[in-house]
């Protein structure tokens, strides 16, 4: 017996529940209905010790979290949201036989199977590998000792440090990198590090990473091998050359200099030049080299500027914008102007040396004039570029890089610490420019996201491969996004396997298995294809399965509702935790089963948050496309759009659109 | 027969659910069609004996056992092979073949059981899931993908009993 609770949301749920629950009782055999008001406050007790139960009520954004626990608490094992208020009640006039198809297409899928989730088991290793020494890996490895973790640094220089061991005075602590470096470095008590060293091989998954590292000792190179819970990558930034900008002359003239190579200079107090012209922004925010902003060129040149004033000296600023951002940096800014260091906003367009003089031209844009100024050193606020051995390390550790080298987070607003893959984790300027306050913020975050991460025991669906069946394609293997599947070798042939400690349950795997092997609890092929039949049932014409990604695109629909727009109730809803789950077989029963047309919704283009499920989503949208024309339909019967919640907007638009070009296409024939 | 015996126990039920559905879809049989892209699945193998070097590999680890081993080693693509692109041992050899041959290299040799290195596989389409994985193992890029689902064989019906 599958139990089925309505919700009436005192009243927000505008549709005639009394009959449609008389309806389910009629057409539907083996199943308890009920309507009560308020699921969410009073729980229901009385399905207790139910095997399965389906509640029709409000998105389970809002309240997925409270019936799992009433569920917990009544012992009912599996529970399933229909989504009434927001994908129906809110945006239909009379939603009452989509809501009845809804309700039925998921009492159909409790009946094909189980959506029980798994324990997971706390890991037990407890050590840290950090790749990099720097100010973010630094505190990281502090922060994760007081969480009781042993951590490994590793180093690729003979010195600890990073980009800041350079740096003569961090703003705001007044005090100079080496001193910062030096005093983190004195707390550490439980942690190794290993300089001149780097990694060159890594295997496992997360809880459990077996990492070896290359160690050079002079002459000889030792390898040693880390067990590891948890890695995270805090490579940090490097100084970019602008040898190939020729107006500058760097490498050619002596006294052209780079920002750093100043701090260097400053740091063992001796400058030896009186007139000192800076150049900000060199090679970034500048389309040949690197179209970004550095965000600390300003802040440091500032500082540097300060300092050189102190010592007495003529300091000279040319900038294209000044970005001081916090609010104590704009203080910075206006003691450097008070103190006399001039700021001219333009750029140097040439630089000739005479007798270890240096006569520079440049371009004022403030006064549109081009004027000459003599100096005794040039100092270029050079473009701080992404490590040159990230993408060494994103092969090793088989995660993404961007086109500028630094490693992708693996979604951009929320969960920044984290890559694609679980396990490892960034820190610091290792994903972009950053100052070191948000290096430490960074690094702060990583530590108390692999404690919960390594500690927790979470409940959550996880793929599985029935062996009998794997024929050992390596289909899922190539596909899955987050190489939680390994091949192992049976005999003849190959099988695979699912790590159940990196599978993030997003289906793609389930969608495109040939076989039917790999299944993930809930959104297995039989659920599918069973809801699939159910809800193209329904009593509407013409009828659009909508395929709907659990994150972005299920949020967007939600948006839609909440803010009332109306788009036609054609639009039966299929969700998926991803749309790399949805695979031809999806589509095709879907259009067997009586839709007329197919739309997927998806989160934007790098906005998957499994990684590449829209992609490989855009690509069964074009296989189907050739498909249905190589079999003499109409490609326009299927499309994909992809929406961020807060675009609603777009998908409502894009959903009275495409009923409009669906409703002039014929009815699809079905041959028995 | 013993390749009956081996693919029998293939089961490729996803995939003959959807093939199945899409019959009872089609509105007209079409002999192929050209796909956009190559995806996990859906491709055709196109195999180039010439580049061929019997290693096995595709034989030994098809998912539905879908290459027959055959145990002939045809003359002439000891003619027709580019010896520049072959390796540099096998480019010798046939050099040696070519130099020392009396009549047209041509008709087939016949390769003791065990050897590896000469003759050839065959390609049952019919079986065939386009999983690509003997495309990523070969060697010599005898093996490749293109852009192309053969209807065809979908139309003809599943696999022969």
């Amino acid at each position: 017996m599958i139990g089925v609770l309505i919700c009436e949301c005192n009243g927000a749920i505008t549709l005639d529940l009394k009959s449609i629950a008389d309806s389910l009782r009629r057409e539907v055999g083996d199943v308890e209905v009920k309507i009560k008001n308020a699921v969410c406050i009073d729980g229901f007790e009385e399905f207790k010790d139910y095997e399965k139960l389906v509640i029709a009520a409000c998105s389970p954004q809002w309240h997925e979290r409270t019936f799992k626990n009433f569920a917990k608490k009544h012992g009912i094992k599996n529970i399933y949201i229909v989504n009434i208020r927001e994908h129906i009640a809110y945006v239909h006039k009379d939603g009452a036989k989509k809501a009845k198809a809804q309700i039925k297409a998921m009492i159909s899928k409790a009946r094909a199977g189980e959506n029980g989730l798994k324990k997971e088991k706390p890991k037990e290793l407890k050590s840290v590998l950090i790749v990099g020494s720097g100010i973010a890996g630094l505190t990281a490895a502090l922060e994760l000792e007081k969480l009781g973790f042993k951590c490994y640094i590793v180093e690729k220089e003979g010195e600890i440090g990073g980009i800041l061991k350079d740096v003569p005075i961090v703003y705001p602590f007044n005090k100079s990198g080496e001193e910062i470096i030096r005093e983190i470095k004195s707390k550490l008590k439980n942690t190794e590090i290993i300089t001149n060293a780097e990694v060159f091989s890594v295997s496992g998954s997360v809880g459990n990473f077996d990492i070896s590292v290359m160690r050079k000792i002079e002459d000889l190179v030792e390898v040693k091998s880390i067990k590891a819970g948890a890695v995270v990558l805090a490579t940090g930034i490097e100084e970019f050359k602008p040898h190939d900008m020729v107006e500058y002359g760097y490498g050619t003239y002596k006294n052209v200099i780079t920002q750093l190579e100043l701090a260097k200079m400053l740091k063992e107090g001796k400058v030896d030049a009186d007139t000192i012209v800076m150049q900000l922004c060199v090679g970034s925010r500048d389309e040949k080299f690197f179209s970004y902003c550095s965000k600390r060129c300003c802040i440091y040149s500032i500082d540097h500027a300060i300092m050189l004033k102190e010592m007495g000296k003529d300091v000279y600023i040319v900038y294209m914008d000044i970005r001081t951002t916090w609010k104590s940096e704009e203080e910075l800014f206006r003691k450097a102007r008070e103190l006399g260091v001039k700021f001219i906003r333009g750029k140097i367009v040439d630089i000739l040396e005479e007798n270890g003089k240096l006569s520079l031209t440049l371009e004022d844009t403030l006064e549109q004039k081009v004027k000459t100024l003599n100096a005794d050193m040039v100092v270029l606020s050079s473009a701080l570029k992404a490590r040159e051995t990230n993408t060494i390390l994103a092969q090793l550790f088989d995660v993404e890089t961007d086109s500028y080298g630094f490693f992708k987070k693996f979604y951009p607003k929320i969960r920044v610490v984290e890559t694609r893959r679980r396990g490892i984790y960034l820190a610091g300027a290792a994903s972009e420019p950053k100052s070191v306050k948000e290096a430490i913020l960074e690094a702060k975050a990583v530590a108390k996201k692999i404690a919960t991460e390594l500690k927790a025991s979470f409940e959550r669906a996880r793929a599985s491969v029935n062996e009998d069946m794997c024929i050992g394609c390596e289909i899922c293997y190539k596909l899955c996004p987050h190489r939680a599947i390994t091949m192992y070798s049976a005999g003849e042939t190959s099988k695979a396997k699912v790590s159940e400690e990196s599978c993030k349950a997003c289906g793609t795997c389930v969608a495109n298995c040939p076989t039917g092997a790999v299944q993930l609890p809930g959104f297995s092929t039989k659920e599918m294809l069973a809801y699939i039949e159910e809800i193209m049932k329904a009593d509407i014409e013409p009828k659009i399965a909508t395929f709907v990604c659990y994150e972005c695109a299920y949020a967007a629909l939600d948006a839609a509702g909440m803010s009332r727009e109306r788009y036609p109730e054609n639009y039966l809803i299929i969700p998926v935790p991803c749309l790399g789950r949805v695979g031809l077989l999806d589509v095709f029963k879907a259009f067997e089963s009586g839709a007329s047309g197919v739309l997927l919704v998806g989160c934007l283009e790098n906005g998957c948050h499994y990684g590449r499920g829209n992609k490989n989503a855009e690509m069964i949208v074009e296989l189907t496309k050739a498909i249905l024309e190589g079999i003499g339909l109409e490609k326009d019967r299927i499309d994909i759009i992809k929406v961020v919640n807060a675009d609603y907007k777009k998908f409502v638009e894009k959903a009275n659109g495409f009923i409009e070009k669906i409703k002039e296409l014929p009815k699809l024939e079905v041959k028995v | 027969m013993a390749e009956k015996e081996r693919r029998k126990d293939v089961n490729t039920e996803n995939r003959d659910m959807l093939i199945s559905i899409i019959k009872k879809l089609a509105k007209k049989e079409v002999d192929k069609i050209e796909i956009p892209l190559t995806f996990y699945g859906f491709g055709r193998v196109k195999y180039d004996a010439n580049k061929c070097v019997a290693c096995l590999k595709c034989y030994e680890n098809c998912p539905t056992k879908a290459y027959d081993a055959v145990r002939l080693f045809d003359l002439s693509t000891v003619k027709n092979a580019d010896i520049e692109s072959l390796w540099w041992k096998r480019g010798i050899i046939f050099q040696l073949i070519r130099e020392l041959a009396q009549k047209d290299l041509e008709g087939y040799v016949e390769v003791p059981e065990g050897l590896r290195g000469y003759g050839r596989v065959e390609h049952n389409e019919e079986l065939c899931i386009s999983c690509s994985k003997c495309a990523d193992l070969c060697p010599t890029k005898a093996l490749t993908f293109e852009n192309e689902i053969n209807m065809s064989l979908w139309f003809k019906g599943g696999k022969e009993e």
